[in-house]
């Protein structure tokens, strides 16, 4: 149980610095597909406040993986990925019934693709994963890293964040219309 | 302890693989000749700014002071395309309210003989830096964008025919919005 609870927060971990390190490289799409849960007159009114909330949205995935994946024996760090899963799914699910199609930008431009069945079996499976490494891991005192692998697993970490916005930056520039016809 | 281990190398080898992924998914999604023709700027987003002086001295800026800019990405291969040159010509002949100016990644002394031969020295040529080429995100040529007096991309391809360089200078004349669509 104890190595699936693990397992279940090593990948959790790495889904949420891949999907924070992509939104923050296509800030404006991830922005754009905000928008489609916020009414419009709200967005009139403020209209910076779109790109603020895409930009702490991916910032607090970043923060809530890097923990997760350093510091394994923060229990704390559980619920709080638990409750940012549930908030994906809720999202997934609006968008399967009322946005279906339309890009979610949930990996910013690494996934071209929109709301739909897949994205919220996706979105559910995360769930699962959250829920299952919010169990208790015994005993603790056995995953508790020394500093070196903390540095290491912060580099880790870092480098793929770094390698998502890259591939997702390059990516969001080439979406244009393709060749006039 | 070796809860400690085996935690720390599955998140070391989940992240590895995290990022050989990315890279793999932006190489093919960037490789290819339907990855090419997606080049360019997307319509509505901000076009490099820049003021480059012409082989006469005269400066030329990007944003214009004309409402708008066609900026030419093309090498001495534009002789092989001469439906493209002819839709050039037409557009030098019709739209006075166009400037047009073919940009070079570096000084090329055949551009200005070439752009005679092909009835094209009203086209200012001026010379950019692999850098400034880069920020248009253009790989290969003849690629037209056109840019207008406020930055704004406004239509952008790959063109092999003089069709749809008049087609793109329709798409350019068109609102941000409508473009986009």
């Amino acid at each position: 149980m104890t190595a699936l609870v693990l397992a279940a927060k090593a990948v959790l971990a790495v889904i949420l610095l891949a999907s924070g390190g992509a939104k923050l490289a296509d800030i404006s799409g991830f922005a754009a597909a905000i928008r489609l849960f916020v009414p419009g007159r709200a967005v009139a009114r403020l209209p910076l406040a779109l790109p603020a909330l895409a930009i702490t949205i991916a910032a607090v995935e970043l923060m809530a993986g890097g923990i997760s994946l350093c510091w394994p024996t923060a229990g704390w760090m559980n619920p709080a990925v638990l409750a940012l899963g549930c908030g994906l799914a809720a999202v997934a699910g609006i968008g399967f019934v009322r946005h279906r199609g339309r890009p979610c930008h949930c990996f910013g431009a690494l996934t071209r693709r929109g709301f739909g069945a897949r994205t919220l079996l996706q979105a559910l499976v995360i769930v699962a994963a959250a829920a299952l490494a919010c169990q208790p891991v015994h005993p603790v005192p056995e995953l508790r890293l020394g500093a070196g692998i903390h540095v290491l697993l912060l580099v880790a970490a870092g480098l793929l964040a770094a390698a998502a916005a890259t591939a997702a930056k390059a990516l969001a520039m080439t979406a244009t219309s393709g060749m006039v016809a | 302890m070796i809860w400690a281990i085996g935690f720390t190398a599955l998140g070391a080898v989940l992240c590895a693989a995290a990022v050989l992924a990315f890279l793999g998914i932006a190489q093919v999604r960037l490789s290819g000749a339907a990855a090419i023709e997606r080049d360019g700027l997307a319509t509505g987003t901000r076009a490099p700014s820049w003021s480059l002086a012409d082989s006469a001295g005269a400066v030329h800026t990007s944003p214009p002071e004309l409402p708008l800019q066609l900026v030419i990405f093309a090498d001495h291969s534009l002789k092989s395309f001469p439906s493209v040159a002819e839709g050039l010509r037409e557009l030098v002949a019709e739209d006075a309210g166009l400037e047009i100016v073919l940009l070079l990644r570096q000084p090329s002394p055949m551009a200005e003989a070439v752009l005679a031969e092909l009835g094209l020295s009203a086209v200012n040529v001026v010379v950019g830096s692999r850098a400034l080429y880069a920020g248009y995100n253009v790989r290969v040529g003849p690629f037209l964008i056109f840019v207008d007096s406020a930055g704004q991309v406004r239509a952008s391809s790959l063109v092999n025919y003089s069709w749809q360089v008049s087609k793109l200078r329709q798409l350019a004349g068109l609102p941000v919005a409508a473009a986009r669509r």
